[in-house]
């Protein structure tokens, strides 16, 4: 994808969430496993921007997004933009009504084994996810 | 030793190499019976890992089942992973069952951020692989016809030693 999106780039020492719905997107230490970074079929890794939000916040956006399908919030991995940038990615925000801080991670490779490589790298510097607290 | 490209490995660690003598075709049929059967008991094989190949099928049957738009894992899919199973030689680690959102579903041998393997069977019978092994990276592709290709079995064989 090579859309401009020049002005909507996210800030490389920005923190964004990605938030985990699905078990078997954690290991049993509760590290995320790549396929929790793997970008979905349009190509794109969908995060929340930190920015000013609290922590009970950042939580209730990601509650609010597992609502629309039904999913439990189980965890959420943090990471600074830049990895993505080093990785060759870009970190764009596209914000939605129910969520102003979206952003997505595009620009990611047509070829399936250097997304999963690509995704490999995502999660080893992810480290532990933090688990959902009770709502 | 030198393999071809899509050299595939029996499951005592071997080369195929087969034979083509109606005795030749009965006992390799027998043998390969006899050892899905052992592949498939909890006891000597990969049972559980059936079981959990499975259940993963079952939740990701349905349009996104991440949360994120993925989409669902089809029949093919699931039946080119039961495959993939069954190839793994005897002996070999347990993989822990997962799936993408392209629909792929994944076999992951894991031991740390520095050890560790991802396979993705597609429903068009491509493997799709990634390995970090401590400064080493590797992926790429490899078909599937039915046997685990040389490279990834010694993947998985580098990320469990």
């Amino acid at each position: 994808m090579t859309a401009d999106v020049g002005s909507d780039l996210v800030g490389e020492d920005e923190l964004l969430a990605r938030f985990i719905f699905w078990h078997k997107h954690l290991y049993a230490d509760g590290t995320p496993k790549l396929n929790a970074f793997m970008p979905n079929p349009a190509r794109e890794l969908s995060m929340t921007r930190h920015l000013q939000l609290t922590e009970n916040e950042i939580w209730n956006v990601g509650r609010a997004v597992g609502a629309v399908s039904g999913r439990m919030l189980r965890a959420r991995a943090d990471l600074i933009a830049m990895i993505f940038f080093r990785l060759k990615l870009r970190v764009v925000a596209t914000p939605k009504p129910d969520n102003p801080n979206h952003a997505d991670a595009i620009d990611w490779p047509v070829d399936k084994p250097t997304q999963k490589a690509i995704a490999q790298e995502i999660a080893a510097a992810a480290g532990p996810a933090l688990p959902a607290p009770p709502a | 030793m030198t393999l071809e490209p899509n050299a595939s490995v029996s499951p005592a660690g071997a080369v195929i190499t087969p034979g083509w003598s109606d005795a030749a075709i009965f006992v390799a049929e027998r043998t390969e019976e006899s050892r899905r059967q052992l592949q498939s008991s909890s006891a000597v094989g990969l049972g559980i890992v059936f079981n959990e190949l499975c259940q993963v099928a079952e939740e990701c049957e349905d349009p996104n089942w991440d949360g994120f738009g993925a989409e669902p894992v089809s029949m093919d899919a699931y039946r080119l992973a039961y495959q993939f199973l069954e190839g793994l030689p005897l002996g070999t680690p347990a993989p822990s069952i997962g799936a993408e959102p392209d629909g792929h579903i994944t076999f992951e041998w894991h031991r740390g951020p520095e050890r560790t393997l991802s396979v993705s069977v597609s429903p068009d019978a491509q493997l799709h692989f990634a390995a970090r092994i401590r400064s080493a990276r590797d992926y790429g592709t490899r078909p599937f016809f039915g046997e685990i290709p040389h490279r990834i079995f010694e993947l998985i064989q580098r990320v469990a030693a």
